[in-house]
């Protein structure tokens, strides 16, 4: 496993070598396509906005003075980009889950479950998303997103809660 | 789900979460034994954050698949957006280095040549083809013509340069040698002229001391017919004086 740091990768980077921001890349994925998936609510879509996140932060990564700050400012970018996702869908009046197969059992579940997430506002999904899909600490989720920790826990109750009403809801209909 | 359960929602959402403190918590176990609704709802919410970890471990199990997509959507990002080794910032830098090599050969060319070299029309053709090269850099098609044109006029510029200086050295060189064999050959007749005076000025010498013994020899010669004279007008009065006794 590389050892150099993201400071000395970004650098190296910054110089052109490839390999070093495919080392970053491999090194930041996951989160980065955790925050897509915490704001499209969908893998499809997340996958497209992580990738784009990656090759811009790859075209933007001059501007990053502190390398350090990598993980943090490629989050972002990831940020960003979904949101923009999110706006060119909604004028595009696309629906966010493509549902190919009818499911039945513990996938209808899954898949009413993802469905509810994706239902889910982005402020709250997004930490919710962080939470349990990535099972970070709340500590670490208010880190990531810069805000207190009493704002997760807060925003993590109201979307269990409203994930739990969406369900119920949904199993009321069928 | 009375009213009074409604309230106990929020707790039983930070009990799943493990917000609550010790007491808090002792508080909301304690509604939950007493309260079938509630502990349904607990249920709800536990099973929904199972299957929350669960929606993450799927999602987990294909990231390395989708990371390596990425790794190739990435791999296929031509240099020129990525802003680092571009087609424009390399011949940004060849630009600059022909701007430095006519600098340079121009300077050579003015501090070393009794007529200096005729760069400027070189210095005209390149700049002209500099930028009509950097003008049309658009796409990569463009800036790879760009960049052919540009490396073939650099090529051509410092060909014919390097004939100009190599020239403008040979001619400096011969100058050099014909003035040094001129300065040479004066200094051997300076040194000629230095040692023939020595010689004369030794020759000279010698006469003068010569002509100096040949004069002492004469004194000296003529000293001694004086002293012989004398000797001999003594020994003739002597001998006059001594038949005078003998017949006495």
């Amino acid at each position: 496993m590389e050892q150099r740091s993201d400071t000395a990768l970004v650098r190296a980077a910054g110089r052109g070598e490839r390999s070093a921001y495919a080392l970053l890349v491999k090194r930041h994925y996951k989160p980065v396509f955790l925050v897509c998936l915490g704001v499209l609510g969908n893998t499809h879509d997340a996958e497209d906005a992580a990738q784009e996140t990656m090759i811009k932060g790859y075209e933007k990564l001059r501007q990053l003075r502190d390398g350090d700050q990598f993980g943090r400012w490629i989050a972002r970018i990831a940020r960003n980009v979904s949101i923009n996702f999110v706006r060119k869908q909604a004028a595009a009046k696309k629906t966010l889950v493509n549902r190919v197969d009818e499911p039945t059992g513990r996938d209808r579940y899954n898949d009413d479950l993802q469905e509810a997430v994706a239902q889910l506002p982005l402020d709250l999904r997004l930490p919710l998303v962080m939470y349990y899909y990535d099972g970070r600490s709340v500590k670490s989720v208010a880190e990531a997103l810069e805000i207190s920790t009493s704002s997760v826990y807060l925003k993590l109750r109201t979307a269990i809660k409203e994930l739990h009403e969406i369900l119920t809801a949904a199993g009321d209909r069928s | 789900m009375n009213e009074i359960c409604r309230e106990m929602q929020d707790r039983i959402a930070d009990y799943t979460l493990g917000a609550l403190d010790e007491q808090q918590a002792g508080q909301v176990e304690a509604h939950l034994a007493e309260c079938r609704l509630c502990r349904e709802y607990l249920e709800a919410l536990t099973a929904q954050g199972e299957g929350l970890a669960a929606l993450g471990r799927e999602v987990e199990a294909d990231m390395e698949a989708r990371r390596d997509r990425a790794l190739l959507a990435l791999a296929e990002v031509p240099e020129t957006r990525s802003g680092h080794g571009s087609t424009l910032f390399w011949m940004a830098r060849l630009a600059v280095a022909a701007v430095l090599v006519l600098v340079v050969g121009i300077a050579i060319g003015r501090l070393t040549a009794p007529a200096p070299i005729d760069v400027e029309q070189l210095r005209t053709d390149l700049q002209s083809s500099i930028t009509s090269a950097l003008k049309p850099a658009v796409d990569q098609e463009t800036l790879t013509r760009v960049d052919e044109r540009l490396l073939a006029a650099l090529d051509e510029a410092n060909t014919e340069l390097k004939a100009q200086i190599g020239a403008q050295v040979r001619r400096d060189l011969q100058a050099f040698a014909t003035e040094f064999v001129a300065g040479s050959e004066a200094m051997v007749d300076r040194r000629l002229n230095d040692l023939v005076q020595l010689i004369e000025a030794a020759r000279l010498k010698d006469r003068q001391r010569v002509a100096r013994a040949f004069e002492q020899v004469e004194l000296n010669r003529r000293r001694d017919r004086t002293q012989i004279g004398r000797g001999l007008q003594s020994l003739a009065a002597l001998t006059q004086a001594e038949p005078a006794t003998m017949a006495n």
